[in-house]
């Protein structure tokens, strides 16, 4: 065997340089995995694909999640309940919900909202409002300043005619989430405190169109809001204007803003016709396809 | 002063050293050829035609270094050795062991080697011995369970690379799970075939480069590592392309020609670290180191006895060739000839109790729960429960089915053996949960090819079912499983027709695998 040595056989060392090569970026990009950032990622991919309808990714996502352990175990439990509700895995997923949402004891906040405002808008029955009531007594239990509790605490009031209670609900949350102005301000007509309702309107109108107004290039949420408050305060050229101000095409709200303003019109000056009439034809000249707007119109038209 | 002549001694010698092999090893022939037929059936071991020339070459390479005419060892020693081969080769044909068979063959050869030229043939011989033990299968199963390590831990890394690539998966056991695809991680993905390989290469390679010590603790664990980072590699690779562009690098003919190229580059890699680790330096060739006549030649008398010992060996391997020969009779067929005969022909009645199949048809999947050649999979319904019906088959040596549940994330709450007599076979009961809230219930029976249903096999974890010692394990079997998965816990109606689901399929098995033998 002859002797292999010198620059003419460094050849031979590459499969081995490179070899070791590899073995040394494996263990250096092993050192960079870190179960923590990891799990963020989980979090917000699962979160992503359930906003997207993406099910299957949901699901992955979740289990991966899962399997990670740690504090992220019940927000996975919750993504794969989503992610199998949505692919029509009903039985599945409410097994799942049961154990991070039990009647019994609070578990997780998240989920016991999740089933609480899932079960309100399936129209439950009176049955099924002692389930609601109680998991979102569970949730506020594990978080009593949770704006979601009591926002679905106000809806769920509301539903059973329980004006008082949505008020309160509502009191408690309003300073911290203003939109709660507009469920306060229907509360109080429901309540028929025309005083107390004109008073949320004005805080509406004044909060949102400060929102609106003080920011250089207005957030279209701030201008769906400050519409809202318009709409409540019957000022709907300028509703409809701040509207059209905004977005290409025209949001949906316009003709929300068409509807109320022919209804209002409908209440508040019935012998006026041609101005009703006006409105509508302007509603349906932007929203053709609004069924509600398409009604009025034949309505008056007949 | 006349000096002795070792000619008459040497002659004498020399024709004992031709003979005794040959009866010794005459002993050794049933079990043997036995030992190697286990082997060719373990892709992982098939390697060993090469282990075995490897291990000849040392011998012969060797060999010439080895003053002639030899130097007999020690006669106490010889005796040793000869009378642990004699007692290991009696028990493994007492019992039927071809590994004990192996093991006692081992010896055998180190008995033979000894009495022949003593210690300096003996230690010449060292590497042909090292290469000889790699084709020795670990005891008590510890190489399966090797393989379903390194099965995890490729898996576990796998999981994390493809974390670095920005892949959504999940880990299930040895499942990976992309959006809308599963990846099995199987046992050729594990690397335990080419880690076998890889290693005796090594080790051969070193050997005959008579590298020093310290270069086979650098070499071999090297190679070790190359291997498990190849398949992490592999798995990773080859999940990134399915996820990103859908291109499967995992089955088919791709993945056998990644396996072909996977352990080419080791191979390359075993030479270069050599090389590397050496910097080339030259070694001491045979023909450089071939020894001198042995001036100081002191003839010793044949130990007393050794020829019957060495007839005594003859005796048994007439035994064990009788034993073999009605073994092979009623072994069972070659597995490839089961899988054949049941390929297409395994059928299910369509109703069972209230147990209706599904009409979506018997779909030939390959399923991680199951380590047989081939699984059909049958989808049953009735009012509240689904359940899986599968045939495995063929299945030779001891399987625990246990462990395949384990491996994909289920725990087992309860494991037990029913019997529920009346004629109907003993069935394993196993409760299975998984994370999150599944519960599972599996029934599992094993019938082998003359159509008796295997219990104790199929439970026992003792050290000979292990071993393979006792009873029948190492026959071709054919197991039916009926598992229900739920939310809940099991409840005794749900056993109950579980439980009736598993009769069903169990007669309609036992009746083809019986129709199958009278064929």
């Amino acid at each position: 065997m002859n002797k292999r040595t010198g620059p003419r056989f460094f050849w031979m060392d590459v499969p081995a340089i490179l070899g070791l090569a590899l073995v040394l970026v494996f263990l250096i990009a092993l050192s960079l995995w870190n179960p923590e950032r990891v799990r963020r990622d989980y979090e917000v991919t699962a979160q992503a694909a359930l906003d997207a309808g993406d099910a299957e990714t949901a699901l992955v996502a979740g289990q991966r999640l899962l399997s990670l352990g740690g504090e992220s175990r019940n927000v996975a439990i919750l993504v794969l309940a989503k992610a199998k509700l949505e692919m029509g895995r009903t039985a599945d997923a409410w097994s799942l919900l049961s154990t991070v949402a039990p009647l019994d004891r609070p578990v997780f906040a998240p989920a016991h909202l999740f089933v609480a405002g899932r079960l309100l808008n399936s129209n439950p029955g009176k049955k099924r409002n002692f389930e609601i009531g109680r998991q979102i007594e569970n949730a506020l239990t594990l978080e009593p300043l949770s704006v979601e509790a009591w926002e679905l605490l106000s809806r769920f009031h509301m539903q059973n005619h329980n004006w008082t209670g949505a008020k309160e609900a509502l009191l408690k949350i309003v300073d911290e989430n203003p939109p709660s102005m507009f469920p306060l301000i229907e509360v109080c007509h429901s309540l028929s405190d025309v005083e107390g309702a004109n008073v949320w309107t004005d805080k509406a109108l004044a909060y949102f169109r400060n929102q609106f107004e003080s920011s250089n290039a207005p957030h279209e949420a701030h201008r769906i809001y400050y519409c809202e408050a318009l709409i409540h305060s019957r000022n709907f050229e300028k509703a409809i204007s701040i509207l059209e101000a905004g977005e290409d095409p025209p949001s949906r709200l316009g003709a929300v803003v068409y509807r109320a303003w022919a209804e209002d019109l409908a209440k508040n000056d019935p012998g006026n016709l041609d101005a009703r009439i006006q409105v509508l034809r302007a509603g349906r000249a932007q929203f053709p396809d609004d069924a509600v707007l398409r009604d009025l119109e034949q309505k008056m038209n007949r | 002063m006349s000096q002795t002549q070792p000619s008459s001694p040497a002659s004498t010698g020399s024709t004992a050293a031709l003979w005794l092999p040959v009866i010794v090893g005459f002993g050794f022939a049933p079990l043997l050829l036995t030992f190697f037929g286990n082997l060719w059936k373990q892709p992982e071991y098939q390697y060993f035609p090469q282990a075995l020339a490897a291990a000849g070459f040392l011998a012969w390479e060797r060999l010439r270094e080895v003053a002639r005419p030899f130097s007999q060892g020690q006669p106490v020693v010889t005796i040793v050795l000869a009378l642990l081969s004699f007692v290991a080769l009696s028990f493994g044909v007492l019992i039927w062991s071809p590994w004990m068979g192996a093991i006692a063959a081992f010896l055998g050869i180190t008995f033979v080697l000894w009495d022949t030229g003593g210690r300096d043939l003996l230690r010449k011989m060292v590497p042909a011995l090292v290469m000889l033990l790699t084709i020795i299968p670990l005891p008590l199963g510890l190489d399966a369970r090797l393989g379903l390590l390194l099965r995890e831990v490729a898996t576990v890394l796998s999981s994390r690379v493809l974390d670095l690539l920005g892949v959504i998966h999940s880990v299930d056991g040895n499942v990976i799970e992309l959006p809308g695809q599963r990846l099995l991680v199987e046992e050729a993905c594990s690397g335990i075939n080419s880690l076998l390989f890889v290693v005796a290469f090594s080790l051969f390679y070193l050997l005959w480069r008579r590298r020093k010590f310290w270069t086979y603790l650098i070499g071999v664990p090297t190679a070790v590592a190359c291997v498990l980072l190849g398949n992490v590699v592999r798995i990773s690779l080859g999940a990134w392309l399915l996820y990103r562009w859908g291109f499967d690098i995992l089955t088919g003919w791709k993945h056998e020609l990644l396996s072909v190229l996977l352990v080419i580059g080791y191979v390359l890699l075993v030479i270069s670290m050599e090389h590397l680790l050496t910097r080339g330096k030259n070694v001491v060739l045979a023909h450089q180191s071939a020894a001198r006549p042995r001036a100081d030649y002191q003839p010793r008398k044949r130990v007393p006895g050794l020829w019957i010992l060495a007839i005594s060996f003859a005796g048994i391997g007439v035994l064990s060739g009788f034993k073999a020969l009605a073994k092979s009779r009623e072994a069972a067929e070659p597995l490839q000839a089961a899988k054949t005969a049941f390929d297409g022909g395994l059928s299910i009645p369509e109703q069972i109790g209230d147990w209706s199949r599904e009409r979506t048809g018997p779909p030939r999947v390959s399923r991680i729960e199951t380590l047989g050649l081939s699984s059909v999979i049958w989808n049953f319904e009735r009012p509240g429960m689904n359940a899986v019906v599968a045939f495995d088959y063929p299945i030779w040596k001891y399987h625990d089915v246990a462990e395949c549940y384990t491996s994909t994330g289920w725990k087992i709450a309860r494991k037990e053996l029913v019997s529920p007599g009346t004629g109907k076979p003993s069935r394993v009961l196993m409760d299975l949960t998984k994370d999150p809230g599944v519960h599972g219930t599996l029934w599992f029976g094993t019938i082998n090819e003359r159509g008796e249903w295997v219990d104790k096999s199929t439970l026992a974890r003792n050290f000979f079912s292990r071993l393979g010692l006792m009873g029948t394990p190492e026959e071709t079997t054919f197991r039916v499983q009926v598992l229900v998965v739920g939310n809940s816990a099991p409840d005794p109606a749900m056993r109950a027709a579980a439980s009736q689901l598993f009769d069903g399929a169990a007669e309609a098995l036992e009746h083809q695998v019986r129709g199958q033998r009278r064929e």
